[in-house]
């Protein structure tokens, strides 16, 4: 009986682990697309003026930020957005439930990024605050508050995607 | 050990229940007799039907799960490259990993080195640890430094949610160094 309970835990621990498996993730960044920019602008807030010339602590930020949020509209280009993720999210998450999720926006045009401020949570960590306009399936144009984290490893910025509900072990 | 027994019946069946939730289909075929149809070819293995066969009849009688051919086929194929690999660098000198209960135990042992030998890459240990500067607080309010310790507590986090892509990553390895091919008229044979 022992053994037999002995060779059944190593088969479920086997089965456990095989039932698991599923694409896996490389850090590698796939050829340039070409992609639409999506146009930027520095609204701020009420009490929060921004001087677009210096909102940017690094030009390379706002690159990065400017590439992923105009490749994230692009169907089938989710493998370089995948990319842009932070190491430990591609290394964490499926790209096939990354596919997924990103996938659903397609229908979406996004129209335009107006800025409301940047904060700086830690060292080489930023979160901005945003409102992304975009144009739905339907046509109408809907407006929706967004707050992005970004993150500089090893002098190369890192999309910060969290979401507790879809990637709760990532966020 | 029982516990560590129970936990392996609980993990299995979840996620043996999510394939099946994932998939919606339930193969009505358990075949009795034993079937040497080749399933899949690798440098000294064949896998056939009758392996495959072993860990549905398995599972469907001692779990009451029930999952689809294609996943009991990957099980299998998982098993034999870990059963492989594991009888090769002389994991356990006992095991033959000829019979079920053999290459059950010989994969597992694998499977844990598996783990065992893992090591993320220093940019996804960097990256969570500036990501997530909340998580390393210290009771004064400081940030622990990115340490040996503090390196090993995101190893442990990542192999936590990870287990299923590392072991992938070690099948598709193996797949590779053991010139492994699927057989079936859809794959042109396994020559």
């Amino acid at each position: 009986m022992k053994k037999f309970l002995s060779a059944l835990n190593i088969s479920l621990t086997v089965l456990m682990i095989s039932a698991l498996i599923s694409g896996c993730a490389s850090f590698s960044v796939p050829e340039e697309p070409k992609f639409k920019k999506i146009p930027m602008v520095y609204a701020g807030t009420q009490d929060i003026k921004i001087n677009p010339d210096t909102f940017w602590i690094d030009s390379e930020l706002k690159k990065t930020f400017e590439r992923y949020w105009s490749l994230r509209y692009v169907r089938d280009l989710t493998k370089v957005s995948f990319a842009m993720e932070t190491p430990y999210f591609q290394e964490m998450v499926d790209e096939e439930r990354y596919n997924v999720y990103i996938g659903s926006a397609w229908q979406n045009e996004p129209l335009e990024i107006s800025f409301q401020k940047i904060t700086k949570d830690a060292d080489n960590l930023y979160s901005f605050v945003f409102t992304l306009k975009l144009k739905v399936a339907n046509g109408e144009i809907r407006e929706v508050s967004m707050s992005d984290q970004w993150v500089k490893v090893r002098g190369k910025w890192y999309h910060v995607l969290r979401d507790t509900l879809i990637f709760p072990a990532a966020s | 050990m029982k516990l560590k027994w129970l936990l392996a019946v609980f993990l299995c069946m979840f996620y043996v229940g999510i394939s099946v939730a994932e998939e919606k289909k339930v193969p009505d075929n358990m075949s009795v007799e034993p079937d040497y149809t080749p399933i899949a070819k690798g440098d000294g293995f064949v896998l056939t039907q009758n392996e495959v066969n072993e860990y549905r009849n398995f599972v469907e009688t001692k779990t009451n799960e029930r999952t689809v051919e294609k996943e009991y086929r990957r099980v299998a194929l998982m098993v034999r490259l870990f059963a492989e690999e594991g009888k090769a660098i002389g994991i356990d000198p006992k095991e033959s990993g000829d019979t079920f209960d053999s290459r059950a135990k010989l994969c597992n042992l694998y499977a844990e080195k598996v783990i065992k030998d893992y090591k993320p890459d220093d940019l996804v240990i960097e990256s969570y640890y500036f990501s997530n500067p909340d998580k390393f607080k210290t009771e004064s309010g400081s940030i622990k430094p990115l340490n040996d310790d503090t390196k090993k507590e995101i190893r442990e986090i990542v192999i936590k949610v990870n287990s299923k892509k590392i072991h992938n990553k070690a099948v598709e390895q193996l797949k590779q160094k053991y010139h492994v091919r699927l057989c079936g008229s859809d794959k042109g044979g396994c020559k």
